[in-house]
This record gives structure tokens, sequence and C-alpha cells, in this order.
């Protein structure tokens, strides 16, 4: 290890001192004692250790990070609560992803009707182009309570098509689940609706029926037996009550 | 070196420590450099600052305090402030002269913590008790290595000032501006200092 002797300095404008020659001539030839190793070990060590500590201050956030950066490395701990917090995260979104898609699919069609346009499209879509021709869709006044359970059926196998990109792939044991339950609930409506409309399709005949009725209760006779046999000509296979075909052939 | 005017009026800042200090232009001065390139993380400048200094450093404290123990536990204390300071540092001072500066303030409140540094009269009774044996061979023709040991021997006895001023002349070759920068004189009274030192020292070597 060399040990730093500074040059003159040229500008200095001191004069020797009396014998200061002969003094720096013989203070240079005394022996040169130097730090031992353990102390050298020891400067260095802590030189070392205050740039490490040091490094820490440097670490930049908000802005992009370039080169030459300083970021601390994010402790290990820090790194799994935010990786649980993620997962947690998206479990509560899948839940509620699939809590909304059960509860549309849960609510009951518009129209009536509507079940029975959507059932060909649901088998087309269930069924391969090439599998045998499906029988034609049931009317709802042919038999109303019959294709219930067909429908329920198909509906069952094959997806509606306006829900089948709402559920993910990763919640699909739970979105099955779902919509079997949504499928029962649907055919029990499907079964109340389709009742209704039986009871409306004659409701038009009983009505005018109720209507002679209360003509004739009203002492409009004339008129109401002019309706009855309106409705007979009309309704040849209806069978008219007894009560009526008895003011029919009352004169 | 920029080190030019009187006392305070040359001070240009305020370093570490309460330190102060000439003002200094870093270009000229590599061991700023090396001192700034540390600050930045560089350890290797470290390294290299270390090894230009750490010999006349310690040689300067081991022959001011004349303990070696002493001398380490200072050296080790003057590097861990220059460590510590390296953020704030600004070469407006000839690194050595700043080194110097911490190490003799150092010196300074290690030994008004410790015991009184012996007295003019106690430095004369040491010296007459260890001079007497050698006055009594004034024929004996001293080889170098007694004006060796003789030069070393008047040094520690000289007093604190006195043997402080003289070490920062002969090891480190500082002007009077620099010692008086270092320990707080005046420029006159490191000249004054000086001059009493030497011509004690040449009395001891001729006795």
């Amino acid at each position: 290890m060399t040990t730093h002797q500074p040059p003159p300095d040229p500008d200095r404008i001191d004069e020797p001192l009396p014998g200061e020659a002969e003094l720096a001539a013989l203070y240079r030839q005394l022996p040169a004692s130097e730090p031992g190793p353990e102390l050298d070990a020891a400067v260095l060590r802590a030189a070392a250790e205050a740039l490490r500590d040091s490094a820490l201050p440097f670490e930049r956030r908000g802005n992009p990070r370039q080169s030459g950066d300083r970021v601390h490395p994010q402790p290990a701990a820090r790194r799994r609560r935010q990786r649980w917090l993620f997962s947690l995260s998206s479990a509560a979104t899948v839940v509620l992803a699939a809590g909304i898609a059960w509860q549309v699919h849960r609510q009951p069609p518009a129209e009536a009707p509507a079940t029975s346009m959507t059932l060909p499209h649901t088998d087309e879509s269930a069924q391969p182009s090439a599998a045998p021709v499906a029988p034609p869709p049931p009317t709802v006044t042919a038999a109303p309570v019959a294709a219930a359970p067909q429908a329920r059926f198909s509906r069952a196998q094959a997806k509606p098509v306006p829900l089948s990109s709402a559920p993910s792939p990763s919640m699909a044991p739970t979105s099955e689940a779902a919509e079997a339950d949504a499928v029962l609930a649907e055919s029990a409506t499907l079964r109340t609706s389709t009742a209704a409309r039986a009871a409306n399709v004659a409701t038009p005949g009983q009505n005018e029926l109720r209507q002679i009725r209360q003509l004739l209760d009203q002492g409009e006779e004339e008129e109401a037996r002019q309706r009855l046999e309106a409705f007979q000509r009309a309704h040849p296979q209806w069978p008219l009550p007894p009560d009526l075909q008895e003011r029919l052939r009352q004169p | 070196m920029a080190a030019t005017g009187n006392g305070a009026a040359m001070l240009a800042g305020i370093l570490p420590h309460g330190l102060i200090s000439p003002p200094m232009d870093a270009a000229v001065d590599p061991d700023a450099t090396l001192m700034l390139a540390y600050a930045h993380g560089d350890l290797a400048a470290f390294e290299t600052l270390y090894a230009r200094h750490r010999g006349m450093l310690y040689r300067f404290l081991l022959r001011s305090v004349r303990e070696r123990h002493r001398a380490d536990e200072l050296f080790q204390e003057t590097w861990s402030r220059v460590i510590a300071a390296r953020q704030r540092y600004q070469p407006q001072a000839k690194f050595t002269t700043w080194l110097l500066q911490i190490a003799h303030n150092l010196m300074i409140d290690a030994a008004r913590r410790q015991r009184p540094m012996a007295g003019a009269e106690e430095t004369d009774s040491v010296l007459g008790s260890l001079a007497l044996p050698e006055r009594e061979q004034p024929e004996q023709a001293l080889s170098e290595f007694e004006r060796r040991r003789r030069l070393q021997r008047a040094i520690e006895q000289l007093p604190d000032e006195q043997r402080t001023a003289v070490l920062l002349r002969l090891e480190q070759e500082l002007s009077l501006e620099e010692i008086a920068v270092v320990t707080g004189a005046g420029r006159e009274t490191v000249k004054s200092r000086l001059r009493y030192a030497m011509t004690r020292l040449r009395e001891m070597l001729s006795e």
C-alpha cells in the first residue's frame, strides 16, 4: 500500500522555516507506520455496508422504469399477499357473474309465444346439422301442456344464445347447477302460463254465453235469442248448455 | 491550490460536522473526484481513496496521540465520518485538508474526554529523565538511527498544538493556510507554533 504524498503546492508562498529542510529530510526517514489489516478490513467493510444501506432511498415509483433505476425487490410476504388478494377478487367476480346470470335466467319470458319461438332455435343449435329433422314444433293451442316437458328437455340440452357467453369455463360446475335450477323454475312458469293461455282461448265463447245469460236475466230476451242463434251458427260444434237450449226453445 | 486569503474570509463552505474549508476546485483534486464517485455508489473509488491516504493519516494520528490503540480508534472513526458524510460532501476543500480536519477534531475531542495531555512541566521532566543518559555521553557520535529516534521522541514531547502543526507540516507538507484550516487557528499563530516547535526539535537533536 503506497503512501500518498501530496506534491508541494506551487502557489504556496510560505518561506521555509529555519532548519525545516533538515528536519523534513530526517522526518522522512522515520519508520512508516501503517494501519493493520484488521483495521483496513473494518474500514472497507463499513464503506461497502454504507453503500448497501444507501441503496434503499433510491427507489422510484410512479414513473416508467428506466435503466439505472434502483428499485427494491418486494418482500416475499408482500408478493404472497398480493397473489392472495388477486385470487380472492377473481373468485368474488366469478360468484357475482354467476349470480347475475342465474337471476337473468330465472326471469319469465316477456311473451308466452317466445318460448315456442326459441325452442326450434335451441334445438337446432343443440343438434348437429346431419341429425334427423326434428318434428314440427308443437303449436300452443294444440298441445299447450304436453309440450312443456319436451321444452324443458330441449332447453336443458342447449344453452340459450344470449347467456351462452356469460359464464366462463372456470365456473362450469356452478353454471350447470344454476342452469338446471333455472330450467326447473322456468318449466313451472311455462306450465302456468300455458294453462292461462288455454283458459284465455276458451274465454271468447264462454264470454259470449255469459253475456247472453246476462241479457236473459235483464229481460232482453229477443236480443239474447238473436245472439244465441248467431253463436250456434258460428259454432255448430259447440254444445249449448241445457239452460240456454231451454231458453232458445221458448217462444 | 485555491486556498488563498486569510482566516475565515477565505472560507467558502461549511462541511459536515461543522468543518469549514476554503473553496476548492474539484477538477484539480483527484481525491475529491474519487470521493464524489464513492458518494454515487462506486466502492472501488473509495478503496483507491483509502489506499492513498491510509498511511499518512495513520502516522499523523499515531505520532499525535502516541498510543497505537488510540490511534486505531481515531483512524477508524475518522473514516467512518468520511463514509457517513459522503452524501453531503462538496469538493470545496482539498480532500486531504478535509480528512485531516476530521481527524484533528476527533483527536481534540478524545483528549478532552480522557486525561489531559502532559503539561509543559511534565514534558520537561520526562524529557530530562530520558535525555540525561545521552547527555552524559556527548562524545558518542549519533548514528542516523539515533537521530531518527531522537526526532521521534522530540516530536512526541512537543506541546499538542506545536506537535500537530509540525506533523501537518513535515508529514503532509501543508501550507500555513492549510494548517490553519485544519487546526482552526490563525495563520500567524500557526507560523509561530511552527517556529517554536522546529527550534525545539533542532535543539534536542543537537544536544
